[in-house]
């Protein structure tokens, strides 16, 4: 150990309080005649105040540490119970989103990826088997049977001022089964006769033989 | 104020002299102790202070235990939370007083019965120069000093800072103060210091 280590020794046994009372006086009395080992002191004890510093700046960082440990500490069992809830708020949202969507696949089946909706135009119907069911106009006179105007009457359009009628159900196609065979021919030998279509001859009368191959030939499904 | 603590003052007072990992657990335990921070605060703020101010005269008066603890200044006369507070009291009423601002507080409102805080802070213009001067001597002689300044033994400094031994670390020690010392006088705020 050089002398500067061994004066070094001295003033930090000196400043840490390490001599005993003698010493210590003894050590002041020197520092009092030597200008030279009273500046080293000085000097000696602003860096023991470094080295302190170094302390502070270690224990607030450390303060700084115990704090937020704390904190964490109380703030941990909220934060569990808030991220559990969380998850359930989060698990309860996506069950209701599945059910909303699967309720909707179910009810709206054709508007979804299904076949185009069929939409059925009224066939026209005989006017006897079939009249439109339409409100009948308010007549300022009763309808008389077989008149012409009645008929014509019965199929007009209703006029603006009186209540819209019912729509044909085009909008939304009723469930369409199957349509049955219609026998055409059952039909018109049923509503229609054959002077309706035959041409009367000069005589008066009906060509029989014309109608019946003409019904023969429908019949039997020669349409030529 | 007593120390209602489950560990003694004396328990306490033994492991931050000792230094090391017993004296940070110590101190610790201190810090966190239940109510010691609001009789601080509750003090600051009802003489004049805020919040961030009870905070820092908390953590002020904190370092200025530590250090008073670890050079025997406390002798034992009053509980150490009682202690801790006389510090924490002094000090807001000194910075009160640096700030202008007169605090009617009379000493016996802050340290009463017990010893006087005796404690002191760095001089401002000497923490500048030492925080400059720190920052030059590098990392592994600031955490040798500091263990040093907390009393590790030679052998122990040795041990956490990988060293061969106790003699390579005493130099090693010496070398850093050295360092320091060369630091220091070379800094324009050197003069006004020893002025």
């Amino acid at each position: 150990m050089n002398r500067d280590e061994q004066i070094f020794d001295k003033i930090e046994a000196y400043l840490r309080g390490n001599l005993s009372a003698p010493d210590a006086a003894a050590f002041e009395a020197e520092i009092a005649a030597d200008p030279e080992l009273a500046r080293l002191v000085k000097t000696h004890r602003l860096e023991r105040q470094g080295l302190e510093w170094l302390v502070e700046r270690d224990l607030l960082a450390k303060m700084n540490t115990w704090e937020r440990e704390a904190e964490q500490q109380e703030t941990t069992p909220a934060l569990r119970i808030s991220f559990v809830r969380r998850w359930w708020a989060a698990g309860v949202a996506a069950l209701l989103v599945l059910g909303v969507f699967g309720w909707w696949l179910l009810q709206a089946p054709s508007d979804v990826g299904g076949p185009p909706p069929v939409v059925s135009v009224p066939k026209p119907k005989p006017p006897i088997a079939a009249p439109p069911k339409t409100t009948p106009r308010p007549s300022p006179k009763p309808p008389t049977a077989g008149s012409d105007d009645d008929r014509v009457a019965g199929t007009a359009q209703p006029k603006p001022s009186q209540p819209a009628p019912s729509l044909p159900p085009a909008v939304k196609p009723p469930a369409t089964p199957p349509v049955p065979a219609v026998d055409y021919p059952a039909l018109a030998s049923t509503y229609y006769k054959e002077s309706d279509f035959m041409q009367k001859s000069g005589n008066g009368g009906i060509d029989p033989p014309g109608y019946g191959q003409a019904l023969d030939s429908y019949r039997s499904g020669k349409f030529d | 104020m007593a120390t209602n603590t489950n560990q003694t003052d004396e328990t306490l007072l033994s492991a931050i002299r000792s230094g090391g990992q017993a004296r940070e657990n110590a101190l610790r335990y201190l810090y966190l102790l239940p109510g010691l921070r609001e009789t601080v605060a509750r003090f600051v703020l009802d003489n004049g202070g805020n919040r961030s101010d009870a905070q820092d005269v908390f953590q002020e008066a904190f370092v200025l235990l530590d250090r008073n603890l670890r050079e025997g200044r406390f002798e034992g006369k009053s509980a150490l939370t009682t202690y801790f507070v006389a510090i924490a009291k002094w000090r807001w009423v000194t910075l009160r007083r640096q700030q202008g601002r007169y605090t009617e507080i009379s000493p016996a409102q802050y340290d009463g019965a017990v010893e006087s805080p005796e404690a002191e802070t760095l001089r401002a213009e000497h923490r500048e120069l030492l925080a400059g001067a720190m920052g030059q001597i590098g990392e592994r002689c600031r955490e040798l000093l500091r263990l040093y300044q907390l009393d590790y033994s030679m052998e122990e400094i040795a041990g956490k800072m990988g060293y061969s031994g106790a003699d390579t670390a005493k130099k090693e020690a010496f070398r850093c103060r050295m360092r320091l010392r060369e630091v220091l006088e070379n800094d324009p705020l050197w003069a006004d210091v020893n002025a």
